[in-house]
């Protein structure tokens, strides 16, 4: 429901933002969401409103062969604006008073979406990574294989997490920064820490030894895995020159030192809803993964 | 085709609930079977 929602939620911006990415040429029409006041006009299928966008900025507004538009309506339609005689004008209208809205951010208009999947994969990546560090300290101390287990689930979760983090990082960084790749310190610093995690599981995997042993090292390489993860994740795109957000000493939109988030309230709501759904998901499959390997160590005479 | 162009945010949202869905689904059956295995 939330994936869906955080999907087919329109985008939608106002009358500035229509104008300004029509003078800079980066878009002729600008998704906008307005509350139609009283028509000032009519003639030739073409009704002329005053129209008040999200913000509270009014201004006069055709609308061409939208009959169905009535003064009292809030829609959201593509805006043209003609910068020669300065008006707006509707073209479509893709949404009638709608409940929830997303805003849209100059530069990225639907790609903005995205940030209610990449920043909650990315969260859940690092709790992930946090619980298999917490189980391979349990495994030292009382020294139960369970523990191996449970520290090997949990940092498969966060390998996924950080995987379809990369992805999704990249499939908007193709969008906004123009390619899917281009070795930026946030990229270079994830790369860096998916194998980290990729080295943590070869050498569970190939090492030749007893299973106590082959957990415990794996256990202490975890733990000294885990200490980085705050410094590729956080700091280190923090610090150098990058075109991610938070990159160049500018302050991050939701991770940052101020503790306060700079995102649209609604953006807000979804991006921790989320946050909440792939935690449990990543929580479902840990145990799906326990499971699976408790069921397969059974019925192996290694194991017994 | 015109439906899909003027509705193209609900087909990709649809899409990719599907898509989350068949993810939902397929864990699911999963952990039902190993249910079965571990009785």
């Amino acid at each position: 429901m939330s994936i869906y929602l955080s999907l087919s939620t329109p985008v939608a911006g106002g009358f500035k933002d229509a104008a300004m990415l029509k003078m800079l040429g980066v878009a002729s029409t600008t998704p906008v969401m307005v509350s139609l006041g009283p028509a000032v006009s009519s003639q030739n299928n073409s009704t002329q409103f005053s129209a008040t966008d999200r913000f509270g900025a009014e201004r006069k507004l055709f609308a061409k062969n939208l009959l169905n538009l009535k003064s009292g309506m809030v829609v959201v339609g593509d805006c043209t604006y003609d910068a020669g005689d300065s008006t707006y004008e509707l073209t479509n209208v893709s949404r009638t008073d709608p409940a929830i809205i997303f805003p849209l951010v100059q530069g990225l208009g639907e790609l903005g979406r995205n940030i209610l999947f990449h920043v909650p994969m990315s969260f859940v990546a690092f709790i992930a990574f946090l619980v298999g560090t917490i189980n391979s300290i349990q495994l030292l101390r009382k020294n139960d294989l369970k523990y191996d287990l449970r520290a090997r689930a949990a940092s498969a979760g966060g390998l996924l997490f950080t995987t379809l983090a990369t992805i999704t990082g990249s499939i908007w960084a193709r969008f906004s920064w123009g390619t899917f790749w281009n070795w930026d310190s946030r990229e270079t610093s994830i790369l860096v820490l998916l194998l980290i995690y990729v080295a943590y599981f070869l050498l569970r995997q190939l090492l030749e030894d007893s299973e106590e042993k082959k957990a415990r090292t794996a256990a202490v390489y975890n733990i000294i895995a885990f200490v980085t993860v705050p410094f590729l994740m956080f700091i280190l795109p923090r610090i150098t020159r990058s075109l991610h957000p938070g990159g160049n000493g500018m302050e991050a939109p939701v991770v940052n030192l101020s503790g306060k988030t700079h995102i649209d309230p609604w953006f807000s709501i979804f991006l921790w809803i989320n946050v909440v759904c792939f935690a449990i998901l990543f929580y479902w499959m840990r145990d799906l993964f326990i499971r699976i390997e408790t069921a397969h160590q059974k019925r192996t005479p290694q194991y017994n | 085709m015109d439906y899909l162009q003027d509705h193209s945010l609900y087909v990709v949202a649809i899409i990719a609930t599907v898509i989350w869905l068949g993810v939902f689904i397929f864990m699911m059956r999963m952990s039902n079977r190993i249910s079965k295995l571990e009785k």
